[in-house]
């Protein structure tokens, strides 16, 4: 998903669960600095490198593609954009363990690992409930993807068709995929821009949804593909119906963060919250255009009377720059970079407990003690200090 | 780049300037080792390709594709690896026709990564160039006057400038780290 | 059955640009193979010279390697022509078949040499895998069209 949903969308989802404007724009701000948080940014601050939550192109051409460097990537992208859906999935036909570990990566909605996601933020900072929007809205937008570079997983072929409403009816349109990241997508047209195809499974243009181009992210496209992965099954990804579906349960779920509702299980939405203005929101889940910022303000505007100013990036980094080591944590980036931290451990470890190993290696603090990356010795002492549960 | 693949990079061009001397001072020798070199490379693609459609790729939609490449360069292998010593003027020209592929490859990267804003792009786009065209001086000059000596120098002076290159590669400051 | 007729025609676009692929290696192969390797291929028949043989060699070679290249460009494109969704006659099938039977021999024929003259016996080894990849391609192709002409039908 694209600035628009992850900032604006999410924004009005909290006011709809009860959260006032300041703490809705701490959430939404959050959710977006999911998208902006890298490893050159952290560096440039002197702050934790291990709390990158996304990669620039940049850094992923520089990337290693050895196991330590998948295991890196595999860790930021599963963590936060392609969240597993089952880490426990066997597909129909007899596979390798090679092919099974990468198959279990794939994300899908409405999985136990997002009730974690969700749980984990319960009681904790505004950025963590911002995390865990970010989080659940990519797990609808990002579906059948897996956050870890694989061919045989992510690659999409010359199948590949626009799903648009015509004058007499349903139109397929095929999509045309071009390699040029510097030309605008053309919906009209179904020209959209996608990673080049490259024939090794681990090549970073086979990471998520690149071979999909920005399709994905957005909100007005219908389109159905054959996945790497589905054995000639088609998918038929309806992005408005998804965003919607993202919406209400975000909603849902901030009312649960919220403490409005006891309990959170996935497969649950809140459509009588967004009753008022569902016709609204289908109309801009609806409209044909790359960008829907503006009328996702505009919304964010009626629902809560105050005008959501774009996030000021310089202004956080500032802040973190001039505060004292100590108070470190306490800035908003303080508080982002430990929701970080924490999301990321703890989707790592999932991952590792079911036996996978692309993630990396996650170790039992209970048992084992400290060891491993410095970084995370942050959530360490927030346990000690009684902050976590 | 990190430390470990600015390592990897420097030891590469060292292999590099080796080679390019041990095919000076061994030039009938050293063409066989070097033709012998690259029919395995392609033999071990060719069986890694394979072996990739075995255990993963069959599962994959138009997966069938990675068993004909494996296939293809396989068979490509083993007809170098017959070449090797029945004609080295022929094995230094396809040497350097595998040369000039990788200059051309070189360029289309070069496009890539000017289109993704990477900086590196004017380096890569000269070398390849570069490349290139030396090595097209380098087989007419084998054809008009079919001397192997003249296209071992090209070569070897191929091998110690992708030697430089490394070595550049492994000292270069990379901007990303440096922004402040 | 779409599923299953999908993956048909995606094999099909695939089995038929691998056939092409093949057909080409293939001229490529016998030319260079005519180019560098022709002498290797000498034998002294009475009234033949060497460079009479060496001609000869070359136009056989040569018009083998052009008929199986054609063979393999129009069963090629033929089965991508119907993987994409095309109508196309049977035409390429009978090819398909007459090739098929030529490399079967060819394979018969080389696997008597090994075992006859015990020469090179690696080289000829790979040469025999590599034929039989070229017939389980065919093969493929021949009963990839028919289950998809007969579940288009349906």
């Amino acid at each position: 998903m694209n600035k628009d949903f992850h900032c604006y969308a999410t924004y009005c989802a909290a006011i709809l669960a009860g959260y006032s404007h300041e703490e809705s724009a701490v959430i939404g701000y959050s959710s977006q600095m999911v998208d902006l948080c890298t490893r050159t940014m952290l560096s440039k601050l002197h702050a934790p490198q291990s709390a990158a939550t996304t990669q620039l192109q940049l850094e992923l051409m520089d990337a290693r593609t050895d196991i330590i460097g998948l295991q890196d990537i595999t860790r930021i992208w599963a963590s936060f954009h392609f969240l597993p859906g089952d880490l426990y999935a066997v597909p129909e036909q007899k596979c390798s363990k090679k092919y099974l570990k990468k198959y279990r990566l794939i994300c899908k909605p409405n999985s136990e690992l997002l009730e974690k996601t969700v749980r984990r933020a319960k009681g904790k900072n505004l950025q963590d409930a911002g995390i865990a929007m970010h989080v659940l809205a990519d797990t609808w937008a990002h579906s059948y993807f897996a956050g870890t570079p694989s061919l045989v997983i992510n690659n999409t072929n010359y199948h590949f068709f626009e799903l648009i409403q015509g004058e007499n009816g349903e139109e397929e349109r095929k999509v045309n995929f071009r390699h040029s990241p510097s030309s605008p997508d053309e919906p009209e047209k179904s020209a959209y821009t996608n990673t080049v195809y490259y024939n090794n499974e681990n090549s970073i243009m086979s990471l998520g949804h690149g071979r999909a181009g920005h399709l994905p992210d957005y909100c007005f496209v219908r389109y159905k593909y054959l996945p790497a992965w589905g054995n000639y099954e088609e998918i038929i990804k309806d992005n408005p119906s998804d965003y919607l579906c993202a919406f209400t349960q975000m909603v849902y779920a901030l009312k649960y963060l919220r403490g409005t509702i006891p309990e959170f299980e996935k497969g649950h939405y809140d459509t009588e919250s967004i009753e008022p203005v569902k016709d609204e929101i289908q109309r801009i889940l609806h409209t044909v255009q790359l960008d829907s910022t503006k009328d996702w303000r505009e919304l964010g505007k009626k629902l809560s009377g105050h005008e959501l100013e774009e996030i000021d990036v310089e202004a956080i980094e500032k802040e973190y720059l001039d505060a004292d080591a100590d108070e470190k944590d306490d800035t908003f980036l303080g508080r982002f970079i430990i929701g970080a931290l924490a999301q990321k451990s703890m989707v790592t470890n999932q991952i590792f407990q079911s036996g996978n190993r692309l993630a990396g290696y996650s170790i039992e603090l209970g048992s084992k003690g400290f060891k491993g990356i410095r970084d995370f010795k942050k959530l360490l002492k927030r346990r000690e200090a009684g902050s976590d549960e | 780049m990190n430390s470990f693949q600015r390592i990897i990079s420097f030891f590469k061009g060292i292999g590099l300037v080796l080679f390019a001397l041990i095919l000076l001072e061994y030039p009938k020798d050293g063409i066989i080792i070097v033709a012998a070199i690259i029919s395995l490379s392609l033999l071990l693609y060719g069986f890694r390709l394979l072996w990739y459609y075995t255990r993963m790729a069959r599962h994959m939609v138009g997966g069938k594709s990675i068993l004909f490449q494996s296939i293809i360069f396989l068979d490509v292998a083993i007809f170098s690896a017959s070449l090797i010593t029945e004609s080295q003027f022929w094995v230094m020209i396809y040497l350097l026709g595998v040369y000039a592929f990788s200059g051309a490859i070189d360029i289309l990267r070069a496009f890539e990564a000017k289109k993704n804003g990477a900086p590196s792009w004017k380096m890569k786009f000269s070398g390849g160039c570069i490349r290139v065209a030396a090595t097209i001086a380098l087989f007419v000059i084998g054809i008009i006057f079919r001397e192997t000596t003249v296209l071992l120098y090209g070569y070897c002076i191929n091998l110690g400038y992708a030697a430089v290159m490394h070595f550049i590669n492994a000292f270069r400051r990379t901007a990303i780290v440096y922004i402040q | 059955m779409d599923a299953t007729i999908r993956r048909l025609q995606n094999n099909l676009i695939t089995l038929g640009t691998g056939s092409v692929a093949f057909g080409l290696w293939m001229l490529i192969k016998f030319s260079l193979i005519c180019m560098l390797q022709r002498s290797d291929y000498y034998q002294a028949i009475e009234g033949f010279s060497k460079e009479q043989y060496e001609i000869a060699f070359v136009i056989t070679v040569m018009t083998f390697a052009v008929v199986f290249f054609i063979h393999f460009l129009i069963i090629g494109i033929s089965a991508r022509a119907l993987g994409r969704g095309r109508k196309n006659s049977v035409f390429y099938l009978i090819v398909a078949f007459i090739t098929v039977s030529y490399y079967l021999a060819i394979i018969i024929s080389e696997i008597f040499l090994i075992i006859s003259s015990g020469h090179n016996i690696l080289s000829q080894s790979v040469n025999i895998v590599i034929d039989i990849s070229a017939v389980i391609i065919l093969f493929e192709i021949i009963v990839y069209s028919i289950r998809l002409k007969s579940l288009l039908k349906n």
